[in-house]
């Protein structure tokens, strides 16, 4: 935009080159190329591996500390332990790690949402929601391979094949998301992650106790798991885009009303 | 250089009209943006930043709609919120650095200037403390250190004096000073001192509409004849209090010296003074009243 009214600005200043030059207008035409000057070097620009390596440095890391602890213990469940309640329902741990795992993603993200940090975001390249949305992708590929170890373990000792074993693990992960999100969108867990981990810890109850039911393993139920994990899906993708869209503006609104 | 205009810009809240109408253009220098509380600035500046979008009217830059220039417009940016959200468990650093990442400023370059800013606020030895445990002022001095991580052309303040003390005001006031006139400021306040020394233009807003905009020489002269000094007994003093608008009021001896603002001469042996800013807004502000009881 810059340059086309700067060449504007010199094929103006060729038309009437048979005069002498204005002094006025070489003023201007200077200004307008110390301006073009300052845009571009000024502020260089941020590659992309580079906006990655910086997020990094702002991901909480006691909730990948809680991930991993999280990994560790399923992990080393299975590795060790030969105990009677394992044998007995074998998916339990598993899926409680799956259910806690869905819950951090989601603490994680409160993080971004409830510090009203949006109006001064707004104002800057990125916005907030590109930068809170990069940052759950990378937390989500963390937590998906953290999950990849049981998972792994577990399908070994069952003879389950990846697929089916991944169908296992991750509706229990969006189904917890999908339940965190909505607590974020009502409003409940706003202001304190109480309300999250509460959620989270009768998500864990629930998966618990269908974990026990061996039936729900069998083959022949791989056709409720894959409509189940559909509908999961695409409950969980909508709440996110809305829990990225609300952190945007209405925060910010929200914020001048109880100024005024 | 760059230049930012606004063309009738409104805004309305409901039924609430919080910015009414308000044209101006602004180029490189310190441009005061003066109202009283709920005047309508912290609305009318959302809608510089692109934070909200007008009801009516256009913000341009350079000549282009800023909604069109998108993140080339904010790439020119730096606002300073009147108050901003902050994660209260980072540090200074920590935080600056999260800006210069939303910024998109590549951290050898962000580490550098912030390094810069840190020293230049005065924070260089509280960079490692949480932001809970920063003061009111400090919290505000790392906000405009965040506002000019990327060395913005142009630069806008929300009430950037609000919770300084006097030391830290004197501060901000060298700090604008050193960031030189080639670029664009406006700041907000509702208190006339701020502007005296630095600011080049002053943009008076009230009830959401711009009552009076010039440079202050211009904006001075709007109060010229208007001002008057005089002095009178405790008693004519508290007759003068409510009838008319005082500017200043100190006593001496046992009579009171008094600075009003008035058309007509308020007392006898009242003598013309010279306006001073806060003369010109108490004009401005008055007038308006006057003006709106005669409806
Ligand atoms: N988000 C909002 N929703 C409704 N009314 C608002 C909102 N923001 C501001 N207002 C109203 O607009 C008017 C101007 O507010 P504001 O721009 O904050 O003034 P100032 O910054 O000058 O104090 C006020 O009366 C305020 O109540
Ligand atoms: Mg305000």
């Amino acid at each position: 935009m810059k340059k086309t009214e700067f060449e504007k600005e010199i094929s103006r200043m060729f038309q009437d080159s048979r005069v002498a030059v204005d002094e006025e207008k070489k003023r201007q035409t200077f200004c307008l190329l110390a301006g073009v000057i300052a845009e571009q070097k000024l502020v260089p620009r941020m590659s992309f591996p580079e906006r990655i390596r910086t997020q990094l440095y702002f991901v909480e890391w006691r909730i990948l500390l809680a991930q991993l602890l999280c990994m560790l213990l399923s992990a080393a469940v299975y590795v060790r332990a030969d105990l009677p309640w394992i044998q007995a329902a074998p998916y339990l741990p598993a899926g409680i790690a799956s259910v806690l795992s869905g819950m951090l993603l989601v603490l994680a993200c409160n993080r971004e949402e409830a510090s009203g940090i949006a109006e001064l975001a707004a104002s800057c390249y990125f916005n907030h929601r590109q930068l809170a949305a990069l940052h759950m992708v990378l937390c989500g590929g963390v937590q998906l391979a953290c999950l990849a170890v049981p998972a792994v373990l577990l399908g070994k000792r069952m003879q389950v094949g990846a697929a089916a074993m991944g169908l296992y693990l991750t509706v229990p992960y969006l189904l917890t998301g999908c339940v965190e999100f909505a607590v974020l969108l009502t409003g409940f867990g706003r202001k304190s992650n109480f309300t999250l981990l509460a959620a989270g810890c009768v998500m864990a109850v629930i998966t618990g106790s269908a974990a026990t039911q061996p039936e729900l393993y069998e083959p022949a139920a791989l056709g409720t798991w894959i409509a189940v994990f559909a509908a999961v899906l695409a409950v969980y993708a909508a709440e996110l885009a809305a829990v990225l869209e609300r952190a945007k503006f209405v925060r910010m609104q929200a914020a001048a009303w109880e100024q005024n | 250089m760059h230049e930012l205009t606004t063309v009738e810009l409104t805004k309305k809240f409901q039924k609430k009209t919080a910015v009414q109408g308000v044209s101006f253009t602004l180029t490189n220098g310190v441009c005061g943006l003066l109202g009283e509380n709920g005047a309508g600035k912290t609305t009318l500046m959302r809608m510089l930043c692109g934070l909200l979008a007008p009801d009516g009217g256009q913000v341009l830059c350079d000549g282009e709609q800023i909604a069109r220039l998108g993140g080339g417009y904010r790439r020119l940016l730096g606002y300073l919120p009147q108050s901003f959200g902050y994660y209260p468990n980072y540090s200074a650093l920590r935080f600056l650095r999260y800006m210069a990442a939303l910024k998109a400023l590549p951290k050898t370059y962000a580490d550098a200037r912030i390094e810069e800013l840190l020293a230049l606020t005065g924070l260089s030895d509280d960079r490692d403390r949480k932001l809970k445990t920063f003061s009111g002022g400090m919290l505000r001095r790392v906000g405009i250190a965040q506002a000019l991580l990327n060395d913005p052309q142009i630069l806008i303040l929300d009430e950037p004096t609000a919770g300084l003390d006097p030391k830290e005001r004197v501060r901000f006031r060298n700090l604008l000073s050193s960031l030189g006139r080639n670029r664009i400021i406006l700041l907000s306040t509702h208190i006339v001192s701020d502007l005296e020394s630095i600011a080049d233009h002053i943009l008076m807003m009230q009830k959401g509409c711009l009552t009076a905009s010039g440079s202050i020489p211009e904006i001075l002269s709007v109060g010229k004849g208007y001002v008057w000094e005089c002095r009178v007994s405790e008693r004519e003093a508290a007759e003068l209090e409510q009838t008319h608008v005082i500017a200043n009021l100190r006593s001496q001896g046992d009579g009171v010296c008094m600075r009003i603002i008035s058309r007509e001469p308020p007392a006898t042996g009242a003598v013309p003074a010279e306006p001073a800013l806060e003369d010109a807004w108490l004009y401005v502000l008055n007038n308006e009243q006057n003006e709106e009881g005669g409806d």
